[in-house]
Order: structure tokens, then sequence, then C-alpha cells
């Protein structure tokens, strides 16, 4: 389970999160809405390690995550707003590359079949640089694919994604959650992340409260990007 | 097995974009061209000046190897994709370190031919520890550079910080590298240098350590 305990963080003289604390329990699907700039991806952030926290913990399954332990990281599958790959190399370097990084051998073969599960493999060439952000953000699905993950944490997973992208999206996150792993996805867009999540949480003025009222599972129109 | 995928990236990042080398060489040769048409100092006056001639060009040179390689990180926030991997930062570090010296002796086997033979200077006749001196200072060079760009790779201002940070850092390692250098060139026996070379081993030992030990606190955001 991951654990976040009142966590603070402050940019200069701004206090973003001012003890924040929330839960995701295994095989359990949680999402964090908020507004721009109230706190959301960089408490992601702070819990894949890219920053740091002024004070609070962090654990998973029991251990904490703050220290210079890499072996639980392996666990956990970041996929940030931004790409997070290298621009110069080819959609298949990138995620050779990344596989190298998680201890995975895996064939040229295998990773085209994951790129081509979110339909980049006849890109897949090409430098990333001339990718448009939905074909970017299809190839960060590819890395959620290609790599094994207890807890997968996503930042606004829908970002520049047509629909096709934003079907294949729905159609992984529902196989995740069938196979009982742990999703902590974060949106400003309520709709679409009440249809792929078990609880809602709410970021505002720095804390964590629990969204009030059952989750219903909308259809596919109320999935759509809101105006 | 981290550190070898590190590095290769690295030199895969730079076989692609191919934008380091040519700058590092391009700029790099076009100064010592410059130094070579501008000045007309007897032969002795350039014997005596050519070793500082020589390592400004390399430190300005490095100075771009070591800018860039941090920069591509940037781009595209790859260096959270580094940051959130099962990797050690002191590995993250020794592959910057061990990358943007292999691209820096790289540039050297191209520029240090150019420089000899625009200024007209004899080659060292004694070759390896003309060689060994300068793998030596790569080492410092780009050791104490990866530590430092790691450090304000993510401020606004970067272009200007490194260099401002990084010249007084090296000053000390870039006048061990001179008078060593000068007395390669001149023949001396090692006893006359020897100290020189033992401030620059000290150089590379404590940036190696210091960066391998703090790059898990200055790479963080």
């Amino acid at each position: 389970m991951l654990s976040i305990e009142n966590v603070t963080k402050r940019f200069g003289n701004t206090i973003v999160l001012k003890g924040a604390s929330m839960n995701v329990g295994r095989g359990e699907s949680v999402g964090l809405i908020g507004k721009n700039g109230s706190g959301k991806s960089t408490l992601l952030r702070i819990v894949s390690r890219i920053l740091s926290c002024d004070n609070g913990s962090i654990t998973w399954n029991g251990q904490s995550l703050m220290g210079s332990d890499v072996r639980l990281r392996k666990s956990l599958l970041y996929l940030g707003h931004e790409p997070g790959f290298y621009p110069p190399l080819s959609a298949l370097e990138n995620l050779q590359f990344l596989a190298g990084l998680y201890g995975l051998e895996m064939s040229s073969e295998q990773i085209t079949e994951k790129l081509g599960e979110v339909g980049l493999n006849v890109y897949q060439k090409g430098p990333i640089r001339n990718y448009s952000r939905g074909m970017l953000q299809r190839l960060l699905l590819a890395k959620a694919l290609l790599i094994t993950w207890d807890l997968l944490l996503m930042d606004e997973p829908t970002s520049g994604l047509d629909t096709d992208g934003k079907g294949i999206l729905s159609k992984v996150i529902k196989l995740w959650r069938d196979e009982g792993r742990s999703l902590f996805i974060i949106s400003h867009n309520e709709r679409w992340i009440s249809a792929h999540v078990d609880r809602i949480n709410v970021l505002e003025n720095g804390k964590i409260e629990a969204r009030e009222g059952k989750i219903e599972s909308r259809g596919p129109a109320e999935m759509e990007e809101e105006p | 097995m981290n550190l070898v995928i590190l590095i290769r990236k690295e030199l895969l990042l730079e076989l692609r974009s191919r934008e380091i080398l040519i700058s590092m060489i391009t700029f790099g040769a076009s100064v010592m061209l410059l130094y070579a048409f501008a000045f007309r100092p007897t032969p002795e006056a350039l014997r005596e000046f050519a070793p500082g001639l020589l390592w400004t060009v390399i430190l300005f040179v490095g100075v771009l190897a070591l800018h860039r390689s941090h920069s591509l990180e940037k781009e595209f926030d790859a260096f959270s994709l580094l940051l959130s991997a099962p990797v050690e930062r002191s590995t993250l570090f020794l592959s910057k370190w061990f990358g943007s010296f292999i691209l820096l002796v790289i540039s050297q086997v191209i520029l240090l031919p150019i420089f000899f033979l625009f200024l007209q200077l004899p080659f060292p006749s004694k070759i390896v520890p003309f060689i060994g001196l300068f793998i030596l200072v790569d080492l410092g060079i780009s050791s104490a550079g990866s530590l430092l760009s790691g450090a304000v790779m993510r401020s606004r201002v970067n272009e200007f910080l490194l260099p401002l940070l990084l010249f007084p850092m090296v000053t000390p390692l870039m006048i061990s590298a001179v008078k060593s250098t000068a007395a390669i060139m001149e023949s001396q026996p090692f006893s006359q240098w020897k100290l020189w070379l033992q401030l620059i081993v000290s150089f590379v030992i404590v940036f190696g350590l210091v960066g391998y030990l703090i790059y898990d606190y200055v790479s963080e955001e």
C-alpha cells in the first residue's frame, strides 16, 4: 500500500502542500483532482522521488520511498505530464533504454509489439522530436505496457490524446484494474477520472480530502474531455 | 550494468544528434586558427604561451559539452525518467562524468593535431606522459563540470551560471595542467612537475568523490 502522510512542500514563499495525506491500497485505483496549480503534479513527483518534500513521509508496503533504496522504485512507474523521453532517439531506442534501466531483457520485436498495441509501430524508427503531443502520450502508455509495475502513477494521462488514444487508455486501465494492480491517477477532468477509479480525493489549499458520494460508471460520451 | 546502459545512452544521444562534438570541434578549431593567425610571436614566446592557450581552448570546449549534456535532459523532461527509475543517483553522476569525459577525449584527438600544426609547434616527444596528463585533466574538468551542470541545470540562467561557477572552481586544475604541459613540452624531468601532477590527481579524486556522494541532493528539483 502507498501511504502519504503529512507531506509539505514549499517553493520559495509559496506553500503548495500543507500536510497532504492519502493512501492507495493494494489493487486499488485512486484519483486525485484539483484546480490548476493546486499541487497535484508536485505530489506525484514527490512520490516518484523526482522532487523532495520538506516534511512528511511516503511509504510503499511499509518501506520508506524517501530513502536511497532504488529496488523499491522498481515496483513503481511514473508517467508524467511531460513525455520524459529523449527527443533525438527513436521510440524503439527510448524504450530499449528504459527496459535496460529496469533490468528487463527485451528484444526489438517485443518492444515493437508494445508499440503496436498503442498504434505507434509505424513510427518507431524516427526521432520522437517530431512526434505530436498525442503520439508522445501513446509512447508513455507503451512504457507502462513494457515495464512490470505494482503501482502506476499517472499525471493527466488523457492530455493530447485523440478519441482512439483515449479508447486504448481506457482499455488498458480496465485491464490493469482487473489484474488487481494499483493506480494513482491525477487529472483536472473529474468526469473522465470518475469512470476509471474506485475513489476520488480532492487536493485543495494544500490538503487532501476524500470526495463525498458514490462514483458511478459513466458512458463513453461522458468520458470525453470537459470543455 | 546500469552505468554501462547510461553511458551508452549518452553516446547514442550524441551519435543521433551530433550536436555536442560538432560544436566542440568547430569552436575549438576556430579559436586555435584565430590564435595562429592573429598573433605573430617569436618561437620562444609561443612555446611559453602555448600550454596556456591550449588549456583555455579545452576548458571552453569542455563547457560546451557539459552544458549540452545536461540540457538534453531538460528537453521533454527526460531527466524525470532517470530520477524516477530504479537507478542510484551516484550512478547517474558517474554516467554524466564518463560520458562528458569520452566526448572531451574525442574532441581532443581532433583538436590537438590542429593546435600543433597551426601554431607550428613540435609535438611533445614524451608522448605517454602527455596523453596521461590530458586524460587526468579531462577527468578533472568533467567531474567538476558534471557536478555543477547537474546542480544548475534547472536554473533559467544555467548557460551563464555553469561557466561562472566552473571557471573559478577549476582554476587550480588549470594552473597545474598548464605547468605540467609546459614541463612535458620542454622535456623537463618528472621531479620538476611531480607536485603539479599530484594536485591534478587530488582534484580528480576530490571532485569525483564529492560528485558521487552528493549528486543525489543536487539533482533533485
